[in-house]
């Protein structure tokens, strides 16, 4: 499989936060979500990704390009979306299509007013007067009208009714049909990661805790709970976010050492909310962070 | 030079909805003006082009175009030189525009058509069309001072910060009052300019004459475009070690 995006080693330090050799990478005609908590450093990474943080070690490669030397023949096959609007408020949308369209070699105004129409924007109002929702689509109609390859989201979805969280991930299932192209989309909403990912990176304190597809983390953990007498000796050290309660625990387990388990502690299915809860709860229990955060 | 066009148009399109109706309302009023009672009110057309430039810094900050940089394809240097080439041209199609209107003003000489013509408000009228030099000197000597201390202004408020403006406005005054009072110390003292090149009010009065005044038009208008590129080379420099 050929990958449309590749990092490699990427540290990045600003104060006391730090990315530490972040790498994953994810093969074209996929989705994948990158999920983690608050400041963890998906932000950072896709500024990365960007060239709008300078790393200190590590590399990207964007459509096998160099995401600093080639950052401008990437930058013309990008489509990016933020959670907030990075376009002239003031302006209404055929003010801003007029603004943007020479940026871009393979602008195509007809599919952009198309987009415009099919989202139900008013193309006369100025923007600053949108809803997030309606902010979140002229942003995907801008990324979406000049034939961009790749789509990097960041956060889209905060912030968003259900509906139009719905909207926006039918948008994306429609776009990933063309299987040239790939989406990296950041969001701490594990349900739509859930809904529409085929690949996960969950980030945590800056490294990656886990790379792959959305069904090898699924079936990689699991919730393990029971009364903590039944517990064999050494399986403590491997439960991640242990936590004690009065008539038992609670805990993340990998699929792997539940093999000989006793019949007296239960299992089941963790969800990808669970795993960044328990992870969270892991350095907790171990009373410090790396990078200083919950 | 094509990205340095796409964003100078880009900012002309993000200041017109904030400047065209001022600046229509100044140069129609500096034109009458300048057509029937004194030319020279031409050169004033220029301070009516400054909202073409003002706004964009606060339009940055507030929509976020920190982000919209990182994301065009278009590198940052040139997004920044961009920006000063853009300060340059629109004060200099301002001071283009002042000149032809100075031009059929003097030629024209609409103050003919008034009443009165011999009130003493119309001896000054009279006076007033009477030297096209002096008329275009204002022009550029206006159309210099204002290109080179917004595009100044601008490098200050980039490398420095919008919030830190008053603070970049009151050492940039000092600085100048500075400079200025060491000038006239000079000058009083026998070491300054006038008094070691010899220049004197004889040379200033060439100015009042076109063959003069036109050379050193354009001679401000060379120092003024390399000003402004010269504050944006420093500029982009500068921004290049910031990240987005």
């Amino acid at each position: 499989m050929e990958n449309i995006l590749e990092i490699n080693g990427l540290c990045k330090t600003y104060g006391d936060f730090s990315l530490k050799s972040v790498t994953f990478s994810l093969p074209k005609g996929y989705i994948m979500g990158f999920v983690g908590q608050n400041g963890s450093g998906k932000t950072t990474t896709i500024r990365s990704i960007l060239n709008m943080a300078k790393t200190d070690k590590g590399s990207i490669k964007i459509f096998g390009l160099d995401s600093v030397k080639d950052t401008i023949a990437v930058k013309e096959r990008l489509g990016v979306v933020f959670d907030s609007l990075y376009l002239a408020e003031h302006l209404s949308v055929k003010q801003l299509e007029r603004q943007i369209r020479p940026f871009y070699k393979e602008w195509d105004t007809k599919e952009f007013f198309r987009r415009i129409s099919e989202f139900g924007l008013p193309d006369s109002k100025s923007v600053g007067t949108f809803s997030k929702g309606m902010k979140m689509k002229l942003m995907i109609a801008v990324a979406l009208s000049h034939n961009a390859e790749l789509m990097i989201l960041d956060e889209p979805t905060s912030g968003l009714d259900p509906v139009a969280r719905d909207e926006l991930l039918d948008i994306l299932t429609e776009y990933i049909a063309n299987e040239n192209r790939g989406v990296l989309f950041s969001t701490h909403i594990t349900a739509d990661v859930e809904r529409i990912a085929d690949y996960v990176t969950v980030l945590h304190n800056g490294k990656v805790w886990f790379t792959g597809t959305k069904d090898e983390l699924t079936e990689k953990y699991a919730v393990l709970k029971g009364a903590e007498k039944y517990l064999p000796d050494g399986l403590r050290e491997k439960l991640i976010g242990f936590h004690a309660y009065r008539n038992g625990f609670e805990a993340l387990i990998s699929t792997d050492d539940l093999r000989g388990l006793p019949d007296k502690l239960e299992y089941e299915k963790a969800s990808i909310d669970e795993m960044l809860v328990y992870i969270a709860k892991e350095d907790k229990n171990e009373g410090h962070s790396d990078n200083n955060e919950v | 030079m094509r990205d340095t066009l796409i964003i100078m148009r880009f900012d002309l399109l993000t200041a017109s909805p904030f400047a065209v109706r001022g600046f229509i309302l100044v140069a129609m009023l500096c034109v009458w003006m300048g057509l029937f009672y004194a030319p020279i009110t031409l050169a004033f057309i220029v301070f009516g082009a400054l909202p073409f430039v003002l706004p964009l810094n606060g339009v940055a900050d507030r929509s976020d175009f920190a982000k919209l940089y990182g994301v065009i394809p278009i590198s940052r240097r040139n997004i920044t030189r961009g920006r000063f080439i853009y300060i340059f041209a629109v004060f200099f199609l301002t001071e283009l525009a002042e000149i032809a209107f100075a031009v059929i003003s003097h030629t024209l000489n609409l103050s003919r058509l008034l009443p009165d013509r011999n009130s003493a408000l119309m001896e000054y009228v009279k006076y007033a069309f009477e030297k096209e030099a002096t008329t275009l000197l204002v022009v550029f000597v206006l159309f210099t001072a204002v290109c080179i201390f917004v595009a100044y202004m601008e490098m200050m408020v980039q490398i420095f910060g919008a919030e830190n403006l008053f603070r970049i406005m009151t050492a940039s005054v000092l600085v100048a009052l500075g400079v200025f009072a060491a000038y006239c110390m000079c000058e009083m003292t026998g070491h300054g300019i006038v008094y070691s090149f010899g220049i004197n009010y004889y040379i200033v009065n060439l100015l009042d004459y076109l063959e003069y005044t036109i050379p050193f038009g354009i001679a401000l208008n060379i120092i003024a475009l390399v000003l402004c590129l010269v504050f944006g080379r420093i500029t982009a420099r500068r921004l290049s070690k910031r990240e987005l």
